[in-house]
């Protein structure tokens, strides 16, 4: 004590003063430095409690494990999703948590994977997976992990895990509806392939019942021919034996009606001719002008008979490409149809219009015309809508023959009429020949 | 003067009667014959003249008989001429269409068949 007091006896009074500035800089300073780590723990433990807030409030759930997959701590989000409160959770083994069938993958990640991994890696992992809830079921949920790092060492994971259930629920309706579709694919297809198998038989029935059709119809006609050709060959024959004029009369009604029977039947015939594919035109160059001209004055005792007055306009030389027979066949039926159209009488008038490659003839008359709707249907089979086909004259194929014989020949053929009482104009086409 | 002598082969016996009301009517010596097998028989018989023969027959059609016909050296003397109910060519008709001078179509007009038959006899 003495020797302080003397030490301090031999320090200056200013020594002291200096000594104990000193002092008190170094309190301040160590003041400041408590102040500081003060303020310091203040900030660790604000930012602990922004993190736990954070960790806290996170929409999404969280989750940290130990390295061994002890549950370290869940947050409030996770506590809903599952229904595990903390306390179930917490320094469990977090494998139970997850569903049977995804555990394999979970620790084929976990165990195999993510040890090999860098940092980076970790953080790109996405993990769908199945938690439990508790009080039974899943939770879908798709996991992304943050390895912890202590000393450069991995010690633990801190996983947000955010609910896919819904997404997973869309993807299943997706998948779901996808079969659907697949299965009315299917459907469809099936139909399409019964549609199309049905099509084609339907129209190969329908083809066969044409055809049936066209062979009854033959047939028939075959079959008529010989019935009919004793019945027109006999009954004039008796007819002129008869003296009773009663029953000569009689004998007349039935030789006209087999002669419209044996005219059915020759058309018909001659229409399932044309109608053939075994039917062979000789389409050579013709000289319209003169055929027609020919035509004509072989039926004008005819059209005397029927009072019809012919004014033919086709003059010149005008080649055409046609055979000449059916041509000829053409005209007749043309010309019988006028004439049954014209019954008290009337002009046929007939020209001739040259187009660029074509000719126009047209078989005009002054007979009883014709509506709309029988200019649509007049070139159909049996078709006798007409007010002069009703007669034992008509078959009803006399125009779709010449239909027939002008198509073979690459034309069209048409009517045109002003109207019921005006007369009719039947117009058909032929091609130029050369010359 | 041609004697005016006509075959009616046709197995319908409808056709045979007209044919034979209708061209006896116009003094033809009408011989008819129900089959191809009739029509050979009275080829050796003797018949010469005008042939109308059928080519849808049971058993031996026209074509058939015409064969025959050609085979036992019967044509001589003879015109044929084929009835037909059908359109369409014939496949048996190859190589026999040289024995036959026409053909007519069932079914005929009565004026128009005795006209013709009348204008074989020129071949005779």
């Amino acid at each position: 004590m003495q020797e302080i007091q003397a030490k301090d006896a031999d320090k200056t009074k200013e020594e002291l003063i200096n000594e104990l500035i000193e002092l008190r800089e170094r309190t301040g300073k160590l003041e400041k430095l408590k102040e500081e780590f003060k303020k310091t723990e203040e900030a660790l433990h604000r930012s602990e409690e922004r993190f736990n807030s954070l960790f806290e409030n996170m929409v999404d759930a969280v989750y940290v494990v130990s390295k061994s997959g002890k549950i370290i701590s869940v947050n409030a989000a996770f506590e809903r999703m599952t229904g595990w409160s903390r306390d179930d959770l917490v320094e469990k083994h977090f494998l139970p948590l997850v569903h049977p069938d995804d555990l394999k993958s979970v620790m084929e990640i976990i165990q195999v994977q993510i040890p090999d991994m860098s940092e980076e890696e970790v953080l790109r992992i996405a993990m769908d997976v199945r938690f439990s809830k508790k009080g039974g079921g899943y939770v879908s949920v798709e996991v992304k992990m943050t390895p912890l790092i202590e000393d450069g060492m991995m010690v633990g994971q801190f996983g947000i895990a955010r609910e896919i259930t819904e997404r997973k629920r869309a993807e299943e309706a997706i998948k779901q509806r996808e079969k659907e579709l697949s299965k009315v694919r299917e459907k469809l297809n099936e139909f399409y392939r019964n549609f199309e198998h049905n099509f084609e038989e339907k129209m190969s029935k329908t083809e066969n019942f044409m055809h049936q059709r066209e062979e009854f119809v033959n047939q028939l006609s075959h079959d008529l021919r010989n019935p009919l050709t004793s019945l027109v060959t006999l009954l004039p024959i008796i007819g002129q034996r008869e003296k009773d004029p009663e029953l000569k009369a009689m004998i007349e009604v039935i030789i006209d009606n087999t002669d419209f029977m044996k005219q059915l039947v020759a058309k018909t015939l001659s229409f399932a001719k044309l109608n053939s594919p075994d039917m062979e035109f000789i389409i050579e160059d013709t000289d319209v002008v003169k055929e027609v001209r020919a035509i004509v004055k072989s039926r004008l005792n005819i059209f005397e008979e029927n009072n019809i007055k012919v004014e033919n306009k086709i003059a010149g030389r005008t080649i055409v490409k046609a055979d000449r027979l059916v041509l000829e066949d053409l005209f007749e039926h043309l010309f019988n149809n006028a004439i049954k159209c014209m019954p008290d009488g009337g002009t046929l008038t007939l020209d001739l219009k040259k187009g660029y490659d074509f000719v126009i003839i047209s078989v005009e008359d002054t007979g009883i015309g014709l509506s709309s709707v029988q200019l649509n249907q007049i070139f159909e089979e049996y078709y006798k809508g007409d007010d002069c086909r009703y007669d034992l004259g008509s078959s009803g194929l006399g125009l779709p023959i010449c239909k027939r014989i002008v198509e073979k020949h690459g034309g069209v053929i048409w009517a045109e009429s002003p109207g019921k009482g005006h007369g009719a104009t039947f117009c058909f086409t032929l091609k130029l020949g050369s010359g | 003067m041609v004697e005016k002598r006509v075959m009616i082969v046709d197995d319908e016996p409808s056709i045979r009667i007209a044919l034979e009301v209708l061209l006896k009517g116009e003094g033809f010596e009408v011989t008819t014959a129900d089959s191809g097998q009739k029509c050979i028989e009275e080829l050796k018989k003797g018949f010469k003249g005008v042939i109308l023969m059928d080519i849808m027959m049971p058993n031996m059609d026209g074509w058939d008989t015409i064969k025959e016909i050609v085979e036992d050296d019967l044509l001589e003397g003879n015109i044929i001429s084929m009835l037909t109910a059908k359109d369409a060519p014939d496949q048996k008709m190859e190589g026999l269409q040289e024995y036959v001078i026409d053909y007519i179509t069932k079914p005929f007009e009565p004026d128009e068949l005795v006209a013709t038959v009348e204008g074989y006899l020129g071949y005779l």
